[in-house]
């Protein structure tokens, strides 16, 4: 019955805004933001002993020990980049743990001079191309076999040092805002109104960001050349490994829709969600809830990156046309998210970026 | 402004029915006046300073660059005003041009204000040596309250002094009004340059300068146009690449007009320029003082819009703790407000905004706290904002919507 009465309107059916946001800030806090720094401040920590074991002992062993670890805690990144919000962006974590493609050039040099002490100031914007993962792909992953790295490191200090200073970094940054986060916990969840500086609006702006931005564009349009006419298969994340960037991607995709969906970090529940407060709201498209067509759309995103078999880089100098409709299928939500969803939150988008300059 | 359209098109009407007197004007389709099947408009000397003004933006950036360098590349000479060789481009270290000198400049406002010249070429000056002694110098440690240093917008960089403004978008905002706006509106377009001497009369009668295609009164008219539309390739047509000509006037104009509330500013300004030009070559002195009238409003509100449209945006920024990003709008608003002295209103013939009124506004910015920017409440850029706004013919609503 509902579906008749609804079907000839677009989206907006005249439910009143009754959603109560503070049981949906504590359960994003203590099911979702918490769980996901817990786990990827975990995750760095273990990549600071692998660092350091094989700092000690450069063998092939540690080297491919180490290299797992930075896997894990790059994967254990996509899980809290979009969830910057409060600690995370008061120390500017995204840019200082992410930003890509690295100046190669500026992370040769300094590696290769690095005697211990003479670390850069990797706390200035200027620097944030010079660190974080990009920076340990970088150095960590542009040898032709764990054998040749490990030779590589052994007879070279200055890298190895280094490279476990930059993974010092990430640790120190990831346990701060963990840390952080007890105290930001009580102001995030008491921050429940509707101004535009309220933990909502902040967090829909945030997501929604990371979406179009990071995920959408960052990781496969501009590789794609989807904003330029040309193709950049040496923009694609993590572009020194063999196969990482699909696999960081598709942490991504899944950490989002996970996100949307109001999954806990652990799988175990479900709770107050975008997804839900669309639904609290009615809002449909024709006879379809717009919860589940955002839904169904990151599903049909996730099987066009299934596709793609062979790394980013690749597929984007021969096959690109496979990027492109992965790119197709990502901005079919861009726009269910950014224009239905945040106009049936009553949220103004606030990026829209007076300038370029 | 809707008077001034009506008083063109009653007079285009009339004047058609009268071709004896030939004294009809209508617009060109595109900015082309032959004489003989030769081209009658030139502007090379505003293409040259409004290049000169670029190099001297990019290099505001460059660490390498000292205050001297900085300097030179503002007044195309040394400080004993001998010539020197500041420019990357081989084509401007051979001009004799210079952004400094034509900088607070204008016959209008300043043939007889020296001193207020003087004062307001000293705040560029100033700026200029501020950019490299306290901001080149820190440009490795982190700006904080009341100190100097880097600070992240996105993924960027910015430079800013220990109040938080960035000299180098304060300076080349600034040009917009104090080079740029003041040089069409208070000089080539006012009856001061149009009208000297004998201009009138040799224009009546076609008399030519000396070897050139053009009367005086064309080619003063035609450097007008060369502020905004000069670094345009082609300067025939230049609506289709408005906004990527060069990085003042008409860089902001582009953005302007990406407004839907104000997307007819650019056609506007360009039609007048068009029609005051064929109303020179027909000797219509009337059709040509009312386009002027068109071109101070329209550009003025220009520098009105982008003023609010930085502060507004920085005062978002600001509530977002985004610090960064608020200056660097901040910084540009800051120098758009500064340029409001070099705007013209028409029916006043006075700037929209008097000195003394600019100062007060950039004052309140620097003053709700000993740290400047760092410091500025919401409510004083509300208020800044929604002042300017009244005094145009536009609201803050439809600048920030």
């Amino acid at each position: 019955m509902a579906g008749l009465l609804f079907c000839s309107c677009d989206t907006n059916n005249f439910v009143e805004d009754t959603w109560d946001r503070t049981p949906m800030l504590t359960y994003w806090s203590d099911e979702i933001i918490i769980p996901s720094w817990t786990s990827y401040s975990s995750k760095t920590a273990n990549m600071v002993d692998a660092a350091e074991a094989f700092s000690d002992n450069p063998t092939v062993t540690n080297y491919d020990v180490f290299k797992a670890s930075v896997l894990s805690a790059y994967g254990g990144w996509q899980w809290v980049s979009f969830l910057e919000i409060g600690p995370g962006e008061a120390e500017n974590v995204r840019y200082r743990t992410n930003t890509y493609p690295t100046d190669t050039l500026n992370v040769a040099n300094t590696a290769l001079n690095y005697n211990g002490l003479n670390v850069p100031n990797l706390g200035l914007p200027s620097t944030f191309a010079q660190q974080g993962f990009p920076a340990i792909d970088f150095l960590l992953n542009r040898y032709e076999s764990s054998d040749s790295a490990a030779t590589y490191f052994s007879n070279n200090e200055g890298p190895r040092l280094y490279i476990a200073a930059l993974v010092n970094e990430l640790n120190n940054a990831s346990q701060a805002i963990l840390l952080e986060w007890n105290t930001y916990r009580s102001v995030f969840i008491s921050n429940d109104g509707s101004s535009a500086s309220s933990s909502l609006n902040k967090m829909a702006n945030d997501y929604v960001f990371h979406y179009e931005k990071e995920l959408r564009a960052g990781k496969i349009g501009i590789p794609a050349g989807v904003f330029s006419g040309n193709t950049y298969p040496g923009k694609v994340e993590a572009i020194f490994s063999d196969t990482w960037s699909s696999i960081l991607f598709n942490e991504g995709l899944k950490a989002h829709a996970r996100f949307f969906n109001g999954v806990s970090f652990d799988s175990l529940v479900v709770g107050p969600s975008f997804s839900q407060y669309l639904d609290h709201l009615n809002i449909r498209r024709d006879d379809t809830t717009l919860s589940f067509i955002i839904a169904n759309q990151f599903n049909i995103a996730k099987q066009s990156a299934g596709t793609i078999t062979e790394t980013y880089s690749t597929t984007v100098g021969q096959d690109v046309f496979k990027m492109l409709s992965l790119f197709d299928e990502l901005q079919v939500n861009t726009i269910n998210m950014k224009t239905d969803m945040m106009q049936a939150f009553n949220v103004k988008v606030d990026y829209v970026d007076v300038d370029g300059d | 402004m809707k008077k001034l359209v009506l008083l063109v098109a009653v007079l285009a009407v009339s004047l058609t029915s009268c071709q004896t007197e030939n004294t009809d004007v209508t617009a060109p389709a595109d900015y082309t006046f032959l004489r003989d099947g030769g081209n009658t408009a030139f502007m090379g000397g505003q293409t040259d300073r409004l290049a000169m003004g670029g190099e001297l933006g990019s290099s505001l950036k460059d660490f390498t660059k000292s205050a001297t360098d900085l300097q030179e590349m503002f007044a195309n000479e040394d400080a004993s005003g001998n010539n020197v060789d500041p420019y990357t481009s081989a084509a401007l270290n051979a001009s004799s041009k210079s952004v400094r000198s034509k900088t607070a400049a204008s016959v209008a406002y300043f043939s007889s204000n020296a001193s207020s010249s003087a004062a307001i070429k000293a705040d560029f000056d100033n700026w200029i040596s501020s950019q490299v002694s306290e901001v080149f110098s820190t440009k490795d440690s982190a700006a904080a309250p009341g100190k100097s240093g880097q600070i992240a917008d996105g993924s960027s960089a910015r430079y800013v002094n220990s109040m938080g403004l960035e000299y180098d978008q304060v300076i080349l905002k600034g040009l917009i009004g104090a080079f740029v706006t003041d040089q069409i509106l208070n000089n080539y377009l006012d009856p001061l340059t149009l009208d000297a001497g004998s201009n009138v009369d040799d224009n009546d009668n076609v008399l030519l300068e000396t070897d050139k295609n053009y009367t005086t009164m064309e080619h003063k008219w035609d450097e007008g146009y060369g502020y905004l539309f000069g670094g345009a390739d082609d300067k025939v047509n230049p609506m289709s690449t408005l906004g990527t000509d060069d990085s003042f006037l008409n860089k902001y104009l582009g953005k302007v007009v990406a407004d839907t509330d104000f997307s007819d500013k650019g056609d506007i300004i360009f039609n007048a320029f068009k029609l005051g030009r064929a109303a020179i070559v027909a000797g219509n002195y009337e059709v040509r003082d009312a386009q002027v009238a068109i071109i101070r409003e329209t550009i003025s509100e220009v520098i009105g819009i982008r003023a609010v449209k930085y502060l507004e945006a920085g005062k978002d920024a600001l509530a977002a703790e985004d610090w960064g990003g608020a200056f660097h709008d901040l910084s540009e608003g800051y120098g758009f407000v500064y340029s409001l002295q070099f705007t013209r209103n028409p029916e006043s013939g006075s700037p929209y905004f008097s000195q003394s009124e600019v100062e007060g506004f950039l004052s309140d910015m620097m003053s709700d706290g000993s740290n400047g920017l760092w410091d500025l409440q919401s409510t004083t850029l509300s208020t800044i904002s929604s002042d300017i706004a009244a005094r145009f013919d536009f609201t803050v609503l439809q600048v920030t919507n």
